[in-house]
């Protein structure tokens, strides 16, 4: 795997660990619709690059 | 032989993908340290949102950054975009800006360095002291760039890795500690806190996050195959950026949140350290207000303070190079004064440009200590600088439709004839709207902006006229700034690469010449692309065996301690291709190995199509060599 890959495969984790964290904070302070919305779309940018990487992009 | 010398030396590409990563992100990351608290100065409770928008105008000069540097792998970035789509005029414009973003850079960094180091004296985050050790880093880093010193590239390759995780660490921790949703709504008072004119400003002026966008262009010329290590590395950076800038701020908005101080709505981020605030010192704040206590409190304020003064100290370094490379190139191109790129007779550095570019004109500016002066007058030059080269970018490619790119950016809308940039239409729109909402909001920037360009101006306007007696628009490149033999000093050699004993001979006398001269070779291996393959193409078993070929280049050259820059061309004829090159380097002569051909009736040339091609086309002098073995 090039280094490339390698990074966009580790940036994109870590999106989806951010959307996971901001999810999980948010719940644990009782709800929120602004953190549910930023963890659900850290998450969506995560998988959707890492999907696109699997694709070949 | 090549093979023992492989062994012997430790071969590594330089400036390859992570090397071009790491560097760009040691600068843009380093933005964060100042950039927070003097964006939430006006953004106030939409800080978060504000580095979202900034942050998609960003992406949108990166991608215009990574097809122009791509399309012409020279420093000067904008400048050279200008160059090539408008005029040397335009070129000028575009390079004084950026000259005017490096000084400021200078500037900024240099100035919080002192903020970062208060954790161990506590005045350095107040006038004047901080302002004295501003002045102080600056004087250094001056004498030491004017000495010569190497940048280490590891361990400034190092230091971002560090940097980056460090960051990623603070957010980590915020999330858990800190961030609240609810404070984050309450934050925001629109209209109120922040105002609607103060939004405005807020977005140029967070933009100065994303400083370093030039980095890669400007290390461009040294890229080993700038097709792919360019665009890879514009990428990375950006999704590197993203994950600290669009989440970082939303922890600092969650532990310093919107509060009556005062009689205001205001944020502790926003206010200078007179009045109890982290403007000076924003993720010192962040960590103060994390909720943590006792030794690891302490132990993460020494470390976050210790890691952000190094980080600022290298960018700040970075500045010092930045300016000092834009001014030689622009003295290069007859935009200012030959002077300026006159080397110092001992240590060989453009030591007048230093002083006056890295050292005079920045202390001018951080002598008044006025953190948001300095903020709104970098956004004046980056926005201008950006929008000259979404427009350069636009440009060429309505001029030149149908011109084969190396690499094409996107998205893009086809209409006609021309594939619109989107990118480049929308970057350019926002970054021109951003400069325009400077100048009309800030009455000191814009005058001390607007002075700046038109003093630039008027000295362009001067010494093209009187010195250079050529018409403002037209390119005029100075002759190589060598010693009194110039004919017979090659100081810029390229040597065509190939597999085989013919290619490595060439290698071994152009070092020879090259050690003996104290010149640069460069290593060019040209991949042909068949012509029904995109140029941009993926070709593993050529660029492996290029690649191959490359480290075997640098590694004959260490032999002989001599520098050899690699790089891999994508073309459709390698004869045109190592021309191109020759002619963009502004190369004194070319070394090119050659299989002797027997002269039959049926074959006119000596030597074969590509070395054919060469002599007759470049515009340097060419030495060919061909083995002694292959004599009949």
């Amino acid at each position: 795997m090039s280094f490339y890959r390698a990074a966009v495969a580790v940036l994109a984790l870590l999106f989806v660990g951010i959307g996971v964290a901001l999810l999980a904070v948010t719940a644990a302070h009782g709800g929120g619709v602004l953190g549910f919305l930023l963890g659900g779309m850290f998450i969506a940018l995560g998988v959707g690059r890492l999907t696109l990487l699997r694709r070949g992009g | 032989m090549p093979s023992r010398r492989r062994r012997q030396v430790e071969l590594e590409r330089v400036l390859g993908t992570p090397a071009l990563f790491a560097t760009a992100y040691g600068n843009v990351g380093s933005s964060i340290y100042y950039a927070l608290g003097l964006t939430a100065v006006y953004a106030l409770g939409l800080t978060p949102l504000v580095f979202v928008a900034a942050g998609i105008i960003f992406a949108a000069t990166a991608a215009t950054y990574a097809e122009g540097t791509v399309r012409f792998p020279e420093a000067g970035g904008s400048s050279s975009f200008a160059r090539h789509a408008f005029n040397e005029l335009v070129s000028f414009g575009a390079a004084w800006a950026q000259m005017l973003v490096y000084v400021v850079t200078v500037a900024t960094s240099a100035f919080f360095v002192p903020h970062y180091l208060s954790i161990f004296w506590e005045p350095l985050r107040e006038n004047p002291w901080d302002v004295v050790g501003g002045i102080v880093v600056i004087v250094v880093l001056v004498v030491l760039n004017i000495i010569g010193i190497q940048e280490a590239a590891r361990l400034s390759i190092t230091l971002a890795v560090i940097d980056f995780a460090t960051q990623v660490l603070l957010v980590a921790l915020g999330l858990v500690l800190v961030f609240s949703p609810e404070i984050l709504v309450d934050n925001v008072h629109f209209g109120v806190a922040p105002t609607w004119g103060n939004l405005a400003i807020a977005v140029p002026v967070a933009m100065l996050a994303y400083t370093g966008v030039e980095t890669v262009s400007n290390l461009a010329e040294e890229v080993r195959d700038p097709v792919k290590n360019v665009p890879d590395a514009y990428k990375l950076v950006r999704w590197a950026v993203f994950a600290i800038y669009f989440t970082l701020p939303l922890v600092a908005l969650s532990a310093l949140p919107v509060v009556e101080i005062g009689g205001e709505l205001t944020t502790l981020l926003a206010l200078p350290p007179e009045e109890g605030g982290y403007a000076n010192d924003p993720i010192l704040g962040v960590v103060q207000n994390l909720g943590l206590e006792g030794a690891l409190l302490e132990a993460l304020e020494i470390y976050v303070g210790l890691l952000a003064a190094t980080i600022l100290f290298i960018a700040t370094n970075a500045g010092v190079i930045g300016a000092s490379r834009i001014t030689y190139a622009m003295a290069t191109y007859r935009q200012i004064p030959e002077v300026f790129r006159r080397l110092h007779p001992r240590f060989k550095t453009p030591w007048l440009s230093i002083v006056l570019f890295a050292g005079v004109a920045p202390i001018a500016v951080i002598l008044p200590g006025d953190v948001n002066f300095v903020g709104t007058l970098y956004s004046f030059g980056a926005t201008l600088s950006f929008t000259i080269a979404h427009a350069s970018l636009v440009r060429m490619r309505m001029t030149s439709p149908n011109e084969e790119l190396l690499y094409r950016a996107r998205p893009n809308l086809r209409v006609g004839a021309v594939d619109w940039p989107l990118f480049a239409l929308f970057g350019g729109i926002a970054t021109g709207v951003s400069f325009a909402v400077i100048v009309v909001q800030n009455p000191a920037t814009r005058w001390a902006g607007l002075g700046w360009i038109a003093g630039g101006l008027l000295f362009y306007v001067a010494y093209r006229r009187r010195f250079v007696q050529a018409p403002l628009t037209e390119t005029v490149k100075a002759p190589p700034a060598y010693g009194p033999a110039l004919a017979l000093e090659y100081r810029r050699l390229l040597v065509p690469v190939l597999s085989g004993r013919a290619s490595d001979d060439a290698l071994d006398i152009a070092a020879g010449l090259a050690a003996e001269r104290g010149a640069q070779i460069t290593a060019v291996y040209v991949v042909e692309i068949p012509l029904d393959l995109p140029l941009s193409a993926d070709m593993p078993a050529e660029e492996a065996l290029a690649n191959r070929e490359l480290d075997e280049a640098r590694a004959i050259g260490e032999s002989y301690g001599v520098t050899v820059i690699p790089r891999l061309v994508r073309a459709r004829s390698a004869g045109a291709a190592i021309v191109r090159e020759a002619e963009r380097r502004a190369t004194e002569l070319i070394v090119i190995g050659a299989p002797r051909k027997d002269l039959t009736r049926g074959k006119r040339a000596i030597f074969g199509r590509t070395v054919d091609f060469v002599l007759k086309n470049a515009s340097c002098r060419v030495l060919v060599t061909a083995l002694k073995e292959d004599a009949a």
